[in-house]
C-alpha cells in the first residue's frame, strides 16, 4: 500500500455572483502514490473545477486539502506557487506550451524556476524526459513545428520535470486523435505505475477511464460512491 | 541567461515590428529631449557667460545703499518738531581712497580691480551735440577688467596706453558721423571743461546703443575734465571664480559702506526668468517623452493581453505573481535601454545638425552660431527620464498581468 500523497476533506466550491452556483459540493477524497484516477462525468458537473481544487490553482470555499501531510488551504499565493512547482505537475487539454520556446526550453522551464539543477543536468534531464515519451527528435523544434500528439507528450514531459508526486489532467486526449490519444494514455498509465506517482486524469473519454486504476463519478459537483 | 529575461526577449522578438515601432518612440523621444534639453542650456550658458563677462562681477558705486542719516535727526531722536526739506550739503561725489580698496582687493587672490570714473560728456559735431558716456580707466587695467581689447574692430588698447590723449569710441558713432581712426574730436563736460582727444581704436560690441554712446579714455584725462581729481566713481573687480561674487560684494559692502552690486543681483530678474523657462521647456520635451511611455504601454498591454495563456500556465507550473511581474517589466527595461541607447545617439545627431545652423538675429551684426550645451548631465536627464518613463509605462500592465487567474484561463481552454 502506497503512501496517501493527498487528503482533501468536505471540498465545497462555491462562485459569488449574482447568482450562487456551488460548483463542487462536500468533496472528500484521498489520492494514494501510484494509482491512476480518472476523475469521470457529464459536461459540467465539476470534474474540471475538482481537479483545480486538488491542483491548488483554486482555492476552496471550505473543506481542506492536505498535501504530503501539509494544510495547503491556508497557505498563501507564493507558497502555493512554490507547492505546485515541486510537487505537482500539470496537463491540460490543450498543450498551452509556450509558442516561442523549443520542446526542450518548454520542458526545462519548471527547472530553471526551481533552480536546484545545473543547466547541463537541466538540459540531460530534459532530454531523458523527452526520450521517455518518444520525443527525443523532436527537442529543439518550436510547438509549431510539432503536431497535437507531439506537442501533448511535450507538455506530459514538462509536467515531470521536477519530478512532481502528483500530476493532474485535464481532459489530456480530449484535443487528440484515437492514436495519439492512446500514446498518451499509456504514458500516464506508466508515470503512475512505474515511478509511484499519482495521477489524477479529468476526462469524459470513457475507454480513458476504464483504463484508470479508480475511478471517482461527479455528478452536479457531488461525488459518487 | 535569467529566465525571466530570456522570456521578455522572446516575448518582444515575437513581435518585432511592434516592438520597433515602439521603441522608435522612445529613441525620438530620447533624441529630441536631449536636443531640446542641450539648446536650452547652451543658450542659457551663452546668456549668462555674456551677462557675467561682458560686465563687471561686481561694480562698487560711490554711494550708499540707504540714505545717510542726517545730523539734525541724530540730534533730536526723540523729535517734536519736524523739519522738511533737509539736503545734505554738496559734496565732491566720488569713492574715498578708492586707491587702497583697489590696492586691497588686488591682495586676495583670483580678484582683479580697477577704479573708474564715468561721466557724461557732449561731443559737438556737425552742428548736432551727440551724449556720450566718459569712461575713464586705468588703460593697462582695461585689457584686463574689461571685453573692450576684445571687441576692437580697429586699434588697440594698448594705443591708449602710449597716447593719453588717445580715446576709444564705438563703430556706430564713428559710422555715424563719419569719424575714422586718427581724428580729432572735442568733447564738454558738464563741468564746462573742454577737451580735445584723438580717437585711437574703434569697438564694436553688437549692441547699437551701446556702439554709439560709449567712450573709454585714461582717468586722469576724465578726472580733469570733471574736477574730481583723484577721485573714482566706480570700482570694477572680476573674479576668476565668478559664482562667489554675491559673498564678495557683502563682504566689501559691509567693510567700506558704499554699494557693492554683484552680478547675480544685478540679474536676479533674469536668473528667476531663466528658471521659468527651464521648467517650461522641460514640460514641454517632457511630453514627448510621456507619449513614447505610452507606445511602451500599448505594446505591453498587447502582449499581455495575448499571453494570458501562457501566463496562466506559468502560473500553474509553479511561477508567482511577482515573477509574472518581473517577466514584463524587464520587457519595459529593455525597451527603455534600446531607446536610450540608440536615442542618444540619435540626440548627438541632432545636437550637431543644430550646431551647423547660423543666423543674424536684428541688432547684432555677427551672424551666430546655436549655442548647444555638450556637458553631461543633459544626457543623464535624458536618459534617466526616458528609463524611468519605460519602466513606470510596463508597470501598469505588468502589476495586471500578475493578477490573472490561471483558472480563469485555463477552464476557458483555447
Amino acid at each position: 500500500m502506497m503512501a496517501v500523497l493527498l487528503e482533501a476533506k468536505n471540498l465545497v466550491r462555491t462562485l459569488d455572483g449574482e447568482i450562487k452556483v456551488t460548483l463542487v459540493k462536500d468533496a472528500t477524497l484521498d489520492i494514494t502514490g501510484g494509482e491512476f484516477t480518472a476523475i469521470t462525468g457529464p459536461s459540467g458537473s465539476g470534474k474540471s473545477s475538482l481537479l483545480y481544487l486538488l491542483g491548488l490553482l483554486d482555492k476552496p470555499t471550505s473543506g481542506s486539502i492536505h498535501v504530503e501531510g501539509v494544510e495547503t488551504t491556508t497557505l498563501d499565493e507564493n507558497d502555493l506557487a512554490a507547492f505546485r512547482l515541486e510537487k505537482l505537475g500539470f496537463i491540460f487539454q490543450f498543450h498551452f506550451l509556450l509558442p516561442e520556446f523549443t520542446a526542450l526550453e518548454n520542458v526545462m522551464m519548471p527547472m530553471r524556476r526551481l533552480g536546484k539543477r545545473s543547466i547541463v543536468e537541466q538540459k540531460e534531464w530534459g532530454m531523458e524526459l523527452l526520450e521517455s515519451v518518444g520525443l527525443k527528435e523532436q527537442a529543439h523544434k518550436l510547438p509549431k513545428q510539432m503536431s497535437g500528439g507531439q506537442n501533448q507528450r511535450t507538455a506530459i514531459a514538462r509536467a515531470l520535470a521536477n519530478n512532481p508526486a502528483l500530476i493532474m489532467a485535464d481532459e489530456p486526449t480530449g484535443n487528440l486523435d484515437t492514436h495519439a490519444a492512446a500514446t498518451v494514455q499509456q504514458i500516464l498509465k506508466d508515470i503512475a505505475h512505474t515511478a509511484g506517482r499519482a495521477v489524477v486524469a479529468v476526462t469524459h473519454d470513457e475507454s480513458f477511464a476504464q483504463q484508470a486504476d479508480r475511478r471517482v463519478h461527479i455528478v452536479d459537483g457531488r461525488i459518487e460512491r | 541567461m535569467n529566465l525571466f529575461l530570456t522570456i521578455a526577449i522572446k516575448h518582444i522578438m515575437a513581435r518585432k515590428r511592434q516592438s520597433f515601432v515602439s521603441l522608435l518612440g522612445i529613441i525620438i523621444g530620447v533624441g529630441f529631449f536631449l536636443a531640446i534639453a542641450s539648446l536650452m542650456q547652451g543658450s542659457q550658458k551663452d546668456f549668462i557667460s555674456r551677462l557675467v563677462d561682458n560686465s563687471p562681477h561686481i561694480t562698487m558705486h560711490d554711494e550708499y545703499r540707504e540714505a545717510k542719516e542726517q545730523p539734525v535727526v541724530k540730534l533730536y531722536k526723540d523729535r517734536v518738531v519736524e523739519l522738511r526739506s533737509v539736503q545734505p550739503l554738496p559734496e565732491t561725489r566720488g569713492i574715498r581712497g578708492y586707491k587702497q580698496v583697489v590696492d586691497d582687493l588686488k591682495q586676495r587672490p583670483g580678484v582683479r580691480a580697477s577704479a573708474t570714473l564715468t561721466g557724461q560728456a557732449i561731443l559737438n559735431y556737425a552742428g548736432r551735440d551727440n551724449s556720450i558716456v566718459l569712461n575713464g580707466m586705468i588703460p593697462a587695467d582695461m585689457k584686463d577688467l574689461t571685453t573692450v581689447e576684445e571687441n576692437m574692430k580697429v586699434g588697440s588698447v594698448d594705443d591708449l596706453i602710449s597716447n593719453r590723449n588717445g580715446i576709444i569710441v564705438g563703430a556706430e558713432l564713428t559710422r555715424r558721423l563719419m569719424l575714422e581712426k586718427g581724428d580729432n574730436i572735442t568733447l564738454t563736460a558738464s563741468t564746462g571743461q573742454v577737451r580735445t582727444f584723438k580717437i585711437v581704436g574703434i569697438f564694436q560690441t553688437g549692441s547699437l546703443n551701446y556702439d554709439d554712446q560709449q567712450a573709454f579714455t585714461d582717468i586722469k584725462r576724465v578726472q580733469a575734465m570733471m574736477n574730481k581729481s583723484n577721485r573714482a566713481n566706480t570700482i570694477i573687480i572680476k573674479m576668476d571664480d565668478s559664482s562667489k561674487a554675491r559673498d564678495l560684494a557683502a563682504e566689501i559692502e559691509a567693510k567700506t559702506g558704499y554699494k557693492s552690486v554683484s552680478w547675480q543681483e544685478a540679474s536676479e530678474d533674469i536668473l528667476s526668468t531663466l528658471v521659468i523657462r527651464n521648467v517650461i521647456m522641460y514640460t514641454v520635451v517632457s511630453a514627448v517623452l510621456l507619449v513614447a511611455a505610452f507606445g511602451i504601454y500599448n505594446i505591453i498591454f498587447t502582449i499581455i493581453m495575448e499571453k494570458q495563456k501562457d501566463i496562466a500556465i506559468l502560473k500553474s507550473m509553479g511561477f508567482r505573481a511577482s515573477d509574472i511581474k518581473k517577466i514584463f517589466i524587464i520587457q519595459g527595461c529593455i525597451l527603455g535601454v534600446g531607446g536610450v541607447a540608440f536615442g542618444l545617439p540619435f540626440g548627438c545627431g541632432l545636437m550637431l545638425l543644430l550646431e551647423q545652423i547660423t543666423f543674424e538675429p536684428p541688432g547684432v551684426s555677427e551672424p551666430i552660431q546655436m549655442p548647444i550645451d555638450w556637458s553631461a548631465p543633459q544626457f543623464f536627464i535624458a536618459g534617466a527620464f526616458a528609463f524611468i518613463a519605460a519602466v513606470m509605462a510596463s508597470y501598469l500592465p505588468a502589476k495586471k498581468g500578475a493578477q490573472v487567474l490561471p483558472v480563469d484561463i485555463l477552464r476557458g481552454g483555447q
